[in-house]
């Protein structure tokens, strides 16, 4: 899946020593996509919503949007800053 | 769209509040006192008679504008002498920040169950007093004013300096009616931009007459220019500057709203939707409620957590998928989550305002059950 583009998000979690990015994608979210996901950290996944809604979080970052949209969003701790590369090389392998 | 978060900014707000920003914009610009013009003289002192009877003060002369409640505390931290301070936990980062990093002994304070409580020893300082906040912007709680200045006086009557009263109204003001000259407020700080329905960058605050404020800006006022130097007998100036004229007079406009609606009857609409509201919530499995014990002391604000979702996901979830606006987090106030428990990740807040429907309630808890019924499919 191709990174259009990234953004700084604008949820303020600064305070809590979190950025957050927005990832633009090229296309929308899939359950594919989310279950390719799994591997990173824990998954919640509720289904019955308006629209579905995915978080996946480990220790040092966290990965959240809705099924279907263009976007994802990419909070990662302020020390783990580098672990956006990983994330990114791993969607963009998917 | 549905709008819950008024405790942050009201919206949307009365026509008459964006056609007088308009109007303010579109003539030909008067300035307060420095113009042959009255008009803009005309604004500020109807506006400060208007705001008297919103808020009960017979000297509204006394009334100051400035650009919101932060900018009136930081201004009233730095002027008054305070040998010592008691404030509400449940205080917004506007009071709590002045006090913490422009007082040196504010990490000393203790921590009460509702104040808390700074002491230092200065021969130049003559002033004990309370801040206290009319109504949480978190719970929704509303204070006793009564109660805790009787408290208070109790416990301070040895210290032989004036105690005063100051009262923030940020959340309160055009939600719940304030009295104070009966309270026996010395100083009231409230913003424009909540339930008093004006534009944001508006605020003011209210200082009992014979108090010692000293100013901590000064420059141009239009009065007595000749003056440079502030001497013994000349009074102190606190609306320096270019004042926010097209602010203030959509501030105007929208305290008329609140006048013609009646503020009491802007409190008992709202807090009829506010306890509908907690009522719904409170039926549903894995929510968790932070509100007022009870009805009476129940403002237009009400938080909440889901069990197994942190507040911002769940704030994420209403926004993005149900087109919901709420905020999550601390909100601002984090003193009072250490009494609630939710210091970590704060709440979930939905806040009211006289536009708020029934319908928008309704979308809320839809929404909620939604979140709650899927997490227990998960599980």
């Amino acid at each position: 899946m191709k990174i259009i583009n990234i953004t700084r998000s604008p949820e303020p979690c600064t305070e809590a020593g979190w950025m957050a990015f927005q990832y633009y994608l090229e296309r929308p979210v899939s359950r594919e996509f989310i279950m390719e996901l799994r591997p990173l950290g824990s998954l919640v996944f509720l289904e019955m919503l308006a629209q579905p809604f995915f978080k996946i979080e480990n220790e040092h970052y966290m990965i959240k949007g809705l099924l279907g949209d263009g976007s994802i969003r990419v909070a990662v701790h302020g020390e783990h800053l580098d672990e956006q590369i990983p994330i990114k090389q791993i969607i963009e392998r998917l | 769209m549905v709008y819950l978060n008024n405790a942050a900014t009201s919206w949307p707000k009365p026509p008459s509040v964006i056609e007088a920003v308009t109007v303010a914009l579109t003539r030909e610009p008067v300035s307060a006192l420095r113009s042959n013009k009255s008009a803009s003289d005309d604004l500020m002192t109807e506006l400060r008679q208007k705001l008297g009877r919103l808020f009960h003060i017979s000297d509204c002369e006394r009334i100051f504008f400035c650009s919101s409640a932060t900018d009136a505390f930081n201004r009233i931290v730095d002027g008054l002498k305070l040998h010592s301070y008691d404030y509400s936990i449940d205080s917004h980062n506007s009071v709590l920040r002045p006090l913490a990093n422009k007082t040196p002994y504010f990490g000393n304070a203790t921590l009460g169950s509702v104040l808390g409580r700074a002491k230092r020893q200065s021969r130049a300082a003559h002033y004990d007093a309370l801040f206290l906040n009319h109504c949480s912007n978190v719970t929704g709680e509303i204070c006793n004013i009564g109660l805790e200045w009787q408290n208070y006086q109790i416990v301070h009557r040895q210290s032989g300096n004036r105690q005063l009263l100051i009262l923030d109204v940020a959340q309160s003001a055009g939600c719940i009616p304030i009295d104070v000259d009966g309270w026996g407020v010395d100083i009231l700080v409230f913003t424009g931009h909540k339930g008093l329905y004006g534009p944001m960058g508006t605020g003011g605050y209210y200082v009992r007459r014979g108090i010692d404020l000293r100013p901590s800006q000064f420059g141009g006022t239009g009065r007595d220019s000749s003056i440079i130097e502030y001497g013994d007998g000349d009074e102190w100036e606190y609306e320096i500057g270019t004042q926010n004229l097209p602010g203030l007079a959509g501030l105007m406009a929208g305290v008329d709203y609140v006048l013609e609606r009646g503020v009491e009857n802007i409190r008992t609409k709202e807090l009829q939707l506010t306890q509908w509201l907690i009522n719904e919530l409170r039926g549903i499995d894995k929510v968790q409620l932070y509100v007022a014990p009870t009805a009476d002391v129940q403002g237009p604000v009400a938080s909440f957590n889901i069990q197994g979702l942190n507040p911002s996901d769940v704030g994420y979830i209403l926004q993005n998928s149900y087109g919901i606006t709420v905020r999550t987090g601390l909100h601002c106030s984090p003193l009072i989550h250490h009494r609630l428990g939710t210091e970590k990740f704060g709440t979930v807040r939905a806040s009211l305002s006289d536009f708020t429907t029934q319908q928008d309630l309704q979308a809320l808890v839809q929404a909620v059950s939604d979140i709650c019924a899927s997490l227990m499919n998960n599980e």
